[in-house]
């Protein structure tokens, strides 16, 4: 489980490397073109939300693999090791279970909206879409690498955070 | 059933499950146990929506200008043009590191970043010429809370995109308040200078004042460039982030300090930092259906009408209520839990959209210096390494100050108002 989390987590990498770097050339492209040459760019707002789209849900995937996400730690903080360790495992088990459920919605979703177009592109919604299961599953696979590290090492006292 | 949401909801926050997760489960919970089966089913693509507006884009690439800023070394070159003109007053340092935050924060929108980001270059500095650690840390701090004030600024963008209003309204508002939180700091540095006369450096050579002003040339460029471009029309406040990334990529390379193998780590910080928020927007859009299905901004409208119908009090009612929250929550996750269940009331007591949206930004960012759990804190104090108490107690008399000024911007309107206005005429 755990080296497949550290594969996903290169791809996603990768991706949202690409993704980043190509919204922020669009968008800047795109002024140049609408302001000095007169000759608008009609698909780069659209495009650069779907890789907005893209970017936060891979990213919040990653977020979660290096526990970057905020929360509130305080209480928690003050607990001995092993009050903490029960506690990560509690919200694991907990955040598990409603991510696979919504990952079973999101992929429902997805498929019965096959045959939509988006509006200036024209290209099919389920590219943009399909960002939402993608970016749970690899978040769920991420978490469940975890879960499984604290069930194996007993000494473990990391954070949640 | 709706008691039974609430204490679910806090329980998950207090086991430390982070704040965008707890959204998006409570809402699923909810939407289980009151069997809506069809909002359930609705769920991703409320989701999704929460993301489809082109104002948000604005957030990663502001970032990405700001992480591309960090290694390109403008940091340094703003500091030190502060330096030759003020340096040589006594406690000439510490007028520094308020000016400089200033300057960054025009090109910066994060608090939390700045922060960072001058700790790193001002504490060691100002401790070499004297000045306690202590109180190194703790102007430093305080005045990078002008960061999301002055234009451009993460929060703004976020409260724009949830309420409407105005992106670059609510940027032109933010000027005039982050130079009086400014001048409030000055002020505070001025009365301690007064008692305990804080240390001077060595005045600069005119060769040196015109070198480190030829050098900061082009960090200026970038906010002349996203300031008047708003003004002027040019661009959107997303459009100008994405020049300001252009700019900045430019510069570090004409500074020789933008090194392309850093750019993988520049580039995949950038998105994590910008999904933290964004992922939080797309759950809090998801909980938005049990806010809107329960009618809390209804009964909150109820219960607030019945204590005053004075718009003076309600804000004052509202200033203390972020200021408690801010203490325990983090900024942003609070804007975007609140200005949902707060924005109905606007229309009632008839208060401008782009005046509250400066009172409640300013105030949620004050909650960065506010333990128990000031996020400023905790980054400064491990990054200078104080003790966390320590600078608890040495930013006291800076929170005052931005506190009060919050209070006057609170009922002097005109102030905040006063570029937006201009500007449409």
């Amino acid at each position: 489980m755990e080296t497949l989390s550290g594969w996903i987590e290169s791809i996603e990498k990768v991706i949202v490397m690409v993704l980043i770097s190509a919204m922020t050339l669009i968008i800047a492209v795109a002024v140049v073109f609408r302001y000095f040459l007169h000759d608008p760019i009609f698909w780069a707002n659209e495009a650069s939300i779907f890789m907005m789209a893209w970017i936060t849900f891979i990213g919040g995937s990653l977020g979660l693999k290096y526990k970057s996400q905020a929360s509130i730690t305080f209480l928690v903080d003050r607990l001995s090791n092993r009050g903490k360790r029960i506690f990560e495992i509690l919200s694991y088990m907990i955040i598990i279970v409603f991510m696979s459920l919504l990952l079973y919605l999101s992929y429902e979703w997805v498929f019965s909206a096959t045959h939509q177009k988006s509006s200036s592109m024209r290209i099919p919604m389920w590219i943009p879409y399909l960002s939402v299961p993608v970016g749970l599953t690899f978040a769920t696979i991420h978490l469940t690498s975890h879960l499984l590290r604290l069930l194996k090492n007993k000494q473990h006292h990391g954070d949640l955070s | 059933m709706t008691m039974g949401i609430i204490v679910f909801f806090i329980a998950l926050l207090v086991i430390g499950i982070p704040i965008s997760l707890v959204l998006a489960i409570t809402s699923l919970a909810y939407l289980l146990v009151a069997d809506l089966t069809t909002l359930l089913s609705s769920a991703p693509q409320k989701m999704f929506s929460g993301i489809d507006n082109f104002g948000l884009l604005a957030i990663p690439l502001f970032m990405l200008a700001g992480e591309l800023m960090n290694g390109g070394g403008i940091t340094k070159r703003l500091v030190a043009f502060a330096k030759v003109w003020i340096g040589h007053y006594q406690g000439g340092l510490a007028y520094v590191t308020v000016i400089a935050n200033m300057f960054l924060a025009s090109i910066l929108g994060s608090a939390n970043a700045q922060a960072a980001m001058m700790s790193k270059v001002m504490v060691p500095e100002m401790e070499k010429e004297g000045y306690t650690r202590e109180f190194s840390s703790a102007i430093t701090l305080a005045s990078s809370i002008v960061a999301p004030v002055i234009p451009p600024s993460m929060l703004f963008i976020i409260y724009g995109t949830l309420t409407g209003a105005s992106i670059a309204d609510l940027f032109m508002a933010g000027i005039i308040p982050g130079i009086m939180l400014g001048i409030g700091f000055i002020i505070i540095i001025g009365m301690m200078n007064h008692k305990q006369h804080f240390p001077k450096s060595e005045k600069a050579s005119y060769s040196a004042v015109f070198k480190s002003f030829i050098q900061v040339i082009p960090a200026l460029l970038i906010p002349f460039t996203i300031i008047f471009g708003i003004l002027g029309g040019v661009f959107t406040p997303t459009e100008s982030a994405a020049i300001a990334c252009v700019i900045t990529f430019i510069i570090g390379c004409v500074y020789r300090e933008l090194k392309f193998k850093n750019l993988p780590s520049i580039l995949v910080n950038t998105v994590i930092n910008t999904a933290t928020i964004s992922f939080l927007i797309v759950s809090a859009n998801l909980f938005g259906f049990i806010i809107a299905y329960e009618q809390i901004p209804q009964l909150v409208a109820e219960s607030m009408l019945d204590l005053s119908d004075n718009p003076l009090v309600f804000l004052l009612l509202v200033n203390l209520f972020l200021l408690l929250i801010g203490t325990v929550l983090d900024g942003i996750a609070a804007l975007i839990i609140l200005v949902p269940v707060l924005m109905p009331l606007l229309a009632i007591y008839e208060i401008n959209l782009v005046h509250f949206g400066v009172i409640i930004c300013i105030n949620l960012t004050i909650g960065l210096l506010t333990p128990p759990v000031g996020t400023g804190l905790f980054i400064v104090s491990s990054i200078a390494k104080v003790k966390f108490e320590n600078l608890v107690k040495a930013i006291m008399p800076f929170l005052g100050m931005a506190i009060v000024v919050l209070l006057i911007l609170t009922y002097w309107e005109d102030a905040v108002m006063w570029i937006p206005n201009l500007y449409k005429e």
